[in-house]
């Protein structure tokens, strides 16, 4: 049977691109990226507090334009939360940072990047997003370097290359991950109804080829005779 | 409701339309799998148009707001994000079932006589298909998309003295911008539908000559069978197992074949750290590349596309069946199908002196491949003509020196 099927030239097509692809995917694999690697939670919990720290901290220099306040509501927050993280925003404002343009300029010389898909925007987004913000340390002549992105104009925002004591160091590891997670919602908000619908797609194509496939063999059993 | 169609009738071959070409169309029972793919690239270009039509709905072709609305139309508009995928994803598979619909008309030999313009009208689908592509590749405005178009453009600058009128006539502005978006837009919404009268042609074309089979023999009459309903339900298996890949992808993996950096505003002060085309195409990106010269490299590109339309002359042997009774030309074949690979893979990769050489090598063996051809194919013929052939097959090509008539009769 096996050989039967090796012999057809389809089936060695098929195992030869197999093989390439192999090749090609281990080759790619020799070069291991500096990214951190511990699994990044996407529960609730962790994305309403990616939602707290990032709301502080990230929207004072970054926009999230493509995201409104309303939006909020979707990964669990209350309405009097949403609130109180709008403040005096309407609840279908887009979520904007309180700099303007000029103001990054004179800042960063540069107008920051817009956060809502950056999680889609680079390479193993969240958890390059995650691994940007802990790549900070202190180099021997006391100046603050990211390992990850050398020249990055955005300064230690999360202050973990100057924190020593591990208890807080991990506090803020654990921040930037449900940071990463927030943002990965944010890039991607549809992904959870995706996924499930995805799921029931999938059954019924499942069911519908199989029969499909018995229909076929009757229809062309008949042709033998 | 009979009387409805007799009505019709009456004035249009509404029925003895259907009896000949959907029902009892004879067909070679023998065809493998391998002769789904046609029917999936049909209904892969449905689905592009109709979600196509849907997108066009949101989609703002304006360079200021391209970008939001695809955006809007992922977040606000209801399941845009599944039409939005679905058309995107739609893409990728609509070159991956291409490119296996050649790669098996290559195998069986199915562009000789008497399918030529099958092929030829194949290979029009094909570049109708790409310019398609890269057009509506512009429209999500983002990173890679305009600076894909910027360097696509502008190779057509290698052109000797109008070079520069050429990129400015094509881009409506000297850098790509509004006027590009706009017209790509107009452009991407019409050619599917030039795509669509080809298609036609291409089916013309097919009915009238039939479908090749794996033995490469024109079957007598009664090893054909009726497309109703042997193929139909073949078919519909086929799509059946199209249709699981597919949306794994549109529900599990939708940004496999969108790249990172084109989530990002294209932004024309600011040049992505190195510019790849979509994964289709990437072995003609990688041709490009090789030839050091720019001129050289788009002739070469050009050529790479174009050089398929020449098959049927230079394929001279008179061996029926294709690749299976060919172990000359089987061998040629797998090459090419590694070549392309590796091609594919260099394509991806920065041009470092070492994928350089790399992708040298495999363009000198993509053009050697189709260059020897001829010599070999007549080389293999009279091999395994003295070698001896089955006397079937040697009245075969008898009958075809003599009159030219593979003719199904
Ligand atoms: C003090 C202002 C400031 C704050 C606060 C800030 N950023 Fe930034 N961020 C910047 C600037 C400036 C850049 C542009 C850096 C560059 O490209 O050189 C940037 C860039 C980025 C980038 C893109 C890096 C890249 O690869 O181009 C990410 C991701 C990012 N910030 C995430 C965050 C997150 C998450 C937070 C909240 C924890 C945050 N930032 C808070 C100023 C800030």
């Amino acid at each position: 049977m096996i050989k039967k099927l090796i012999k057809k030239p389809a089936m060695r097509l098929l195992l030869l691109l197999v093989c390439c692809f192999q090749i090609g995917s281990s080759w790619a694999e020799g070069h291991p990226t500096d990214l951190r690697e511990d699994d990044i939670a996407h529960e609730p919990a962790n994305l309403q507090n990616g939602i707290q720290v990032a709301m502080n901290l990230c929207t004072l220099c970054h926009d999230l334009k493509y995201v409104k306040y309303h939006d909020l509501l979707e990964i669990g927050l209350s309405a009097k939360e949403v609130d109180k993280i709008r403040g005096a925003n309407s609840a279908s404002d887009p979520i904007l940072s309180k700099m303007n343009d000029k103001q990054m300029n004179a800042l960063f010389g540069m107008t920051t990047p817009d956060l809502s898909l950056m999680a889609k925007a680079r390479g193993d987004g969240a958890q390059y997003i995650y691994s940007l913000l802990l790549a900070y340390h202190e180099r021997r002549d006391g100046a603050i370097v990211n390992n990850l992105y050398p020249d990055i104009k955005m300064p230690d925002v999360l202050a973990y290359s100057i924190e020593n004591d591990e208890r807080a160091r991990s506090a803020i590891e654990q921040n930037a991950r449900d940071i990463a997670a927030f943002l990965a919602w944010t890039a991607d908000p549809k992904a959870k109804e995706r996924r499930t619908l995805g799921v029931y797609v999938m059954l019924y194509l499942f069911v519908l080829t199989f029969m499909l496939y018995r229909l076929k063999q009757k229809t062309w059993s008949r042709l033998k005779t | 409701m009979s009387k409805v169609i007799q009505w019709i009738d009456r004035r249009f071959p509404l029925s003895s339309f259907i009896k000949h070409d959907l029902v009892e169309y004879p067909t070679p029972r023998n065809l493998s799998y391998w002769w789904n793919f046609g029917f999936l690239a049909g209904f892969v270009l449905v689905l592009q148009i109709l979600t196509g039509i849907f997108l066009a709905m949101h989609y703002k072709p304006d360079a200021s707001l391209a970008f939001d609305s695809v955006d809007h139309i992922m977040r606000e508009v209801n399941y845009g994000w599944l039409i939005r995928y679905m058309h995107a994803v739609g893409a990728s598979a609509f070159f991956a079932v291409i490119y296996i619909h050649m790669a098996r008309t290559l195998y069986y030999g199915s562009y000789r006589a008497p399918r030529e313009l099958m092929w030829w009208t194949g290979q029009a689908l094909l570049l109708a298909l790409m310019a398609t592509a890269f057009m509506g590749y512009l429209l999500p405005w983002g990173q890679m998309s305009f600076w894909g178009a910027q360097v696509i453009t502008s190779l057509f600058g290698a052109t000797p003295f109008i070079g520069d009128e050429i990129v400015i006539w094509l881009r409506g502005d000297f850098a790509v911008g509004d006027a590009t978006l706009t017209r790509f837009f107009a452009l991407h919404y019409l050619f599917p539908f030039i795509i669509a009268s080809i298609v036609i042609i291409h089916l013309i074309a097919l009915h009238h000559v039939k479908s090749s089979n794996p033995s490469g023999i024109n079957l007598t009459a009664k090893n054909n069978i009726p497309f109703h309903p042997y193929f139909t339900v073949k078919d519909l298996f086929g799509l059946g197992v199209f249709l699981i890949i597919y949306c794994y992808f549109v529900f599990f993996s939708p940004e496999f074949f969108i790249e990172a950096e084109n989530n990002q505003p294209a932004n024309p002060l600011q040049t992505p750290p190195h510019i790849v085309p979509e994964w289709y195409f990437l072995p003609f990106y990688a041709i490009l590349r090789s030839v050091p010269d720019l001129l050289g490299g788009v002739i070469a590109m050009a050529l790479s596309v174009m050089i398929f339309a020449a098959m049927p002359f230079l394929d001279r042997s008179k061996i029926p069946g294709g690749a299976k009774y060919r172990p000359i030309y089987r061998g040629m074949f797998y090459i090419f199908v590694v070549d392309v690979v590796v091609l594919t893979y260099v394509g991806a990769q920065p041009p470092t002196n070492f994928w350089t050489l790399i992708g040298q090598v495999a363009t000198l063996i993509y053009f050697a491949l189709f260059t020897l051809l001829p010599f070999l194919s007549k080389f293999e013929e009279r091999w395994l003509r003295k070698q001896g052939l089955p006397a079937e097959v040697e009245e075969l090509i008898r009958c075809e020196e003599q009159c030219g008539c593979t003719d199904p009769k």
